[in-house]
């Protein structure tokens, strides 16, 4: 089996996109025609332009297993979010273990009984 | 013509097939209008109104209650009970099978992402490839087994019911007029690769579940 590439994550990661995107905020324009009542494909479209930013910003602050060989590889780069993602939630659960033990209402450390 | 120029001959086509592919998609995206051509005609699909999508909706309730009625057509729920009874086929547990095959596939690519050496990176991504094809097959086995289902029949209706409302053909310049003028003129219609086309643009125009 051959790996078939999206056509539409090929263009949201090119760039003339990632350029127009980046700066469409400070220079307020719109990406599209239209300005609302965007189609299906232009959401879909948008939330792979943001995918893209985001591997290019782990890229540029060196995060661990990016390098330039996975852009560009969409099993690679799915793989790269992947364990993001995953490295992020085990982040959290830590993190929400350390916080169970204070009280939500007053940030007080609960006390625990000891006898 | 040589070895290596039909091999330059095949990439070059490749990658004018890529780049129109590209073209079209970039076409789609710049617009909430989806404008295509057929046998030199133009076409274009604009994203549905809310009074449209009211017509739709009533027409597609009056079509469900007459598929509940039919004997032909079972829920999906209905089917899955049947080809267990009858087949012993469970489809649950293709969905367990989806599930721990994503669970491998996600797990190769993580390796292969790891990974420093590109020979190994190499074979994982193709054990990975082929893990895909088994989730494909799964899939496309499960989608066969429900192809006589009512959610199916009822969803197709919806978008021939789409087309027939949103469907325009240039007539010059910025002239257009609806293609089909009765629901009935496009079910009597055997322009297959117009519909197929129409009913493409209008997944990429709006949600599925839309509606």
């Amino acid at each position: 089996m051959k790996y078939k590439e999206d056509p539409l994550r090929k263009l949201a990661s090119s760039v003339k996109w990632q350029t127009l995107y980046a700066r469409s905020k400070d220079l307020n324009f719109s990406l599209f025609k239209n300005k609302e009542d965007l189609s299906f494909i232009q959401i879909l479209f948008l939330h792979w332009l943001e995918v893209y930013k985001f591997l290019n910003d782990l890229l540029a602050s060196g995060e661990e297993y990016m390098d330039e060989t996975i852009i560009g590889d969409e099993m690679l780069e799915d793989a790269m979010l992947l364990h993001y993602r995953k490295k992020n939630k085990n982040r959290d659960k830590k993190r929400n273990k350390k916080k169970r033990q204070v009280d939500p209402s007053s940030d007080i450390p609960s006390i625990i009984h000891r006898r | 013509m040589n070895k290596e120029q039909a091999k330059t001959k095949k990439d070059l086509a490749k990658l004018w097939k890529e780049a129109d592919e590209q073209d079209d998609v970039e076409n789609l995206v710049e617009d909430n209008v989806a404008t295509f051509k057929v046998k030199d005609q133009t076409y274009r699909e604009m994203k549905p109104t809310y009074e449209q999508k009211q017509i739709v909706r009533r027409a597609r309730n009056v079509r469900y209650f007459e598929l509940c009625e039919d004997p032909a057509f079972k829920t999906r729920e209905e089917l899955t009970e049947f080809y267990k009874k009858t087949q012993k086929i469970d489809i649950n547990k293709f969905e367990n099978q989806l599930k721990d095959l994503q669970k491998v596939h996600d797990n190769l690519g993580e390796r292969a992402l790891k990974t420093k050496n590109d020979a190994d990176r190499k074979s994982l991504k193709e054990e990975q490839l082929n893990i895909k094809e088994e989730i494909s097959d799964i899939s496309i086995k499960k989608r066969d087994l429900f192809d006589c289902c009512i959610e199916n029949e009822l969803m197709e209706f919806v978008n021939l019911q789409f087309i027939h409302l949103i469907l325009e053909k240039q007539i010059e310049g910025d002239k257009w007029e609806k293609v089909f003028k009765t629901f009935n003129d496009l079910m009597k219609s055997s322009n297959d690769n117009l519909i197929f086309k129409a009913n493409y643009s209008l997944q990429m125009l709006m949600f599925q579940y839309e509606i």
